[in-house]
């Protein structure tokens, strides 16, 4: 066993969870995910190039293996991923800090970009893969990863605008009320 | 009128550092004509900053152990792989840290230090993580640290070899032995730097 190439994986770990989590929107789907993903490296080692990026391999391999699992399983998920969601917004001990209530809402408003536009966006902007190498591990050319990305990332500043501009209006509902 | 057309692909790989540097000039020149754009940036910052933050506490939660033994199978030859991995490999996973920066700087993205002990009720594991943070600053490989607690009991870190993960972040080896009462335990495990200097830990395995 090359001890060289498991001790590297284990090291990426934390950032192939963190991808995974983001793209499976549950952390028990991403961990699957992941250690599907550490499996297939393991037994297609010999596929991997020495000098070449690790972390960009398992990227590719942990999206690709969500590809197939999409579409082995788009319909039944679907359900499962409405009400995941909701459970992880109830989740929320009441009386959090507002910032983890805010975070909360940011993985939400992520989970309902469109599929690609979210992994063009958990590699570049949570990652912080650099652009060339996401069109690289997505296999797309980098103008579609640029148009994905600059769309994502609208959506969600958006969204978020929107939801900042929610909260202020309850604020302000309660203050005239207290008026009152 | 401009000479530059600030389209949305434009911007977001202004807002992320992505643009070659002799257009900067004129993406600059243009952005400050244009009110509509600076809108748009300060959208695409905002989503980019809030997302970086959204995952971050990801790479602070402890590594299942079933994780860490898909990407390292027990070692062929000397050991038995039943009975002592998953439950000795769960015992001694109190062990992650954080912040796998990973090389390159995460855009806006702050890293803080997290003690590696999730178990701050075990004094010993405050011992060891003290130690290996002290040898991982200025150890060489095959230098050891001991660490002790004399209620509790000691330990040793011995330092392995360093290896990347293909973006730059180094990372080593380490390997831990441990003694608490008539209880002899010896571990291997990666420490991992991040960019702002912290130390991602992981346990690999322990018997």
């Amino acid at each position: 066993m090359d001890q060289g190439f498991s001790h590297q994986l284990v090291a990426l770990l934390p950032r192939l969870r963190r991808f995974a989590r983001g793209l499976a929107r549950s952390p028990a789907d991403g961990d699957d995910l992941v250690q599907a993903a550490c499996e297939r490296a393991l037994a297609r080692r010999d596929q991997f190039q020495p000098g070449t990026r690790l972390d960009s391999w398992m990227y590719r391999i942990v999206q690709n293996l969500w590809i197939d699992n999409r579409r082995r399983h788009s319909r039944e998920m679907a359900a499962i991923d409405a009400g995941e969601l909701a459970q992880q917004s109830a989740a929320i001990a009441p009386g959090a800090a507002d910032d983890a209530l805010y975070l909360a809402q940011v993985r939400e408003a992520i989970g309902q970009l469109p599929e690609d536009h979210r992994a063009v966006l958990m590699l570049i902007s949570v990652e912080g893969v650099a652009y060339k190498d996401a069109a690289e591990i997505l296999e797309l050319p980098l103008g579609t990863v640029m148009s994905r990305l600059s769309r994502a990332r609208l959506a969600l500043g958006r969204a978020l605008e929107e939801k900042a501009g929610q909260r202020e209006g309850e604020a302000g509902a309660t203050i005239v009320r207290i008026k009152r | 009128m401009s000479d530059v057309f600030l389209d949305h692909d434009l911007l977001v790989a202004y807002v992320d550092g992505e643009l070659p540097r002799e257009r900067l000039a004129a993406v600059e020149a243009a952005l400050m004509r244009d009110a509509e754009a600076w809108e748009t940036v300060r959208l695409l910052r905002l989503s980019a900053n809030a997302a970086a933050r959204a995952f971050a506490p990801v790479l602070q939660e402890p590594v299942p152990a079933r994780l860490i033994a898909a990407a390292n199978p027990a070692r062929t030859g000397n050991r038995p792989v039943a009975g002592y991995w998953p439950t000795a490999l769960a015992a001694s996973l109190a062990a992650l840290a954080i912040g796998i920066g990973a090389g390159y700087e995460l855009r806006g993205m702050p890293q803080a230090y997290v003690p590696a002990s999730l178990s701050s009720a075990d004094p010993l594991a405050g011992k060891f993580e003290a130690a290996l943070q002290t040898i991982l600053e200025k150890g060489n490989q095959g230098e050891s640290l001991a660490y002790e607690n004399p209620a509790v009991g000691r330990g040793q870190v011995v330092l392995g070899r360093s290896f990347a993960t293909g973006v730059g972040a180094p990372c080593r080896e380490f390997h831990r032995d441990e003694t608490r009462g008539s209880e002899h335990r010896v571990a291997d495990g990666i420490a991992c730097h991040a960019a702002d200097k912290s130390w991602s830990v992981m346990i690999l395995s322990a018997h």
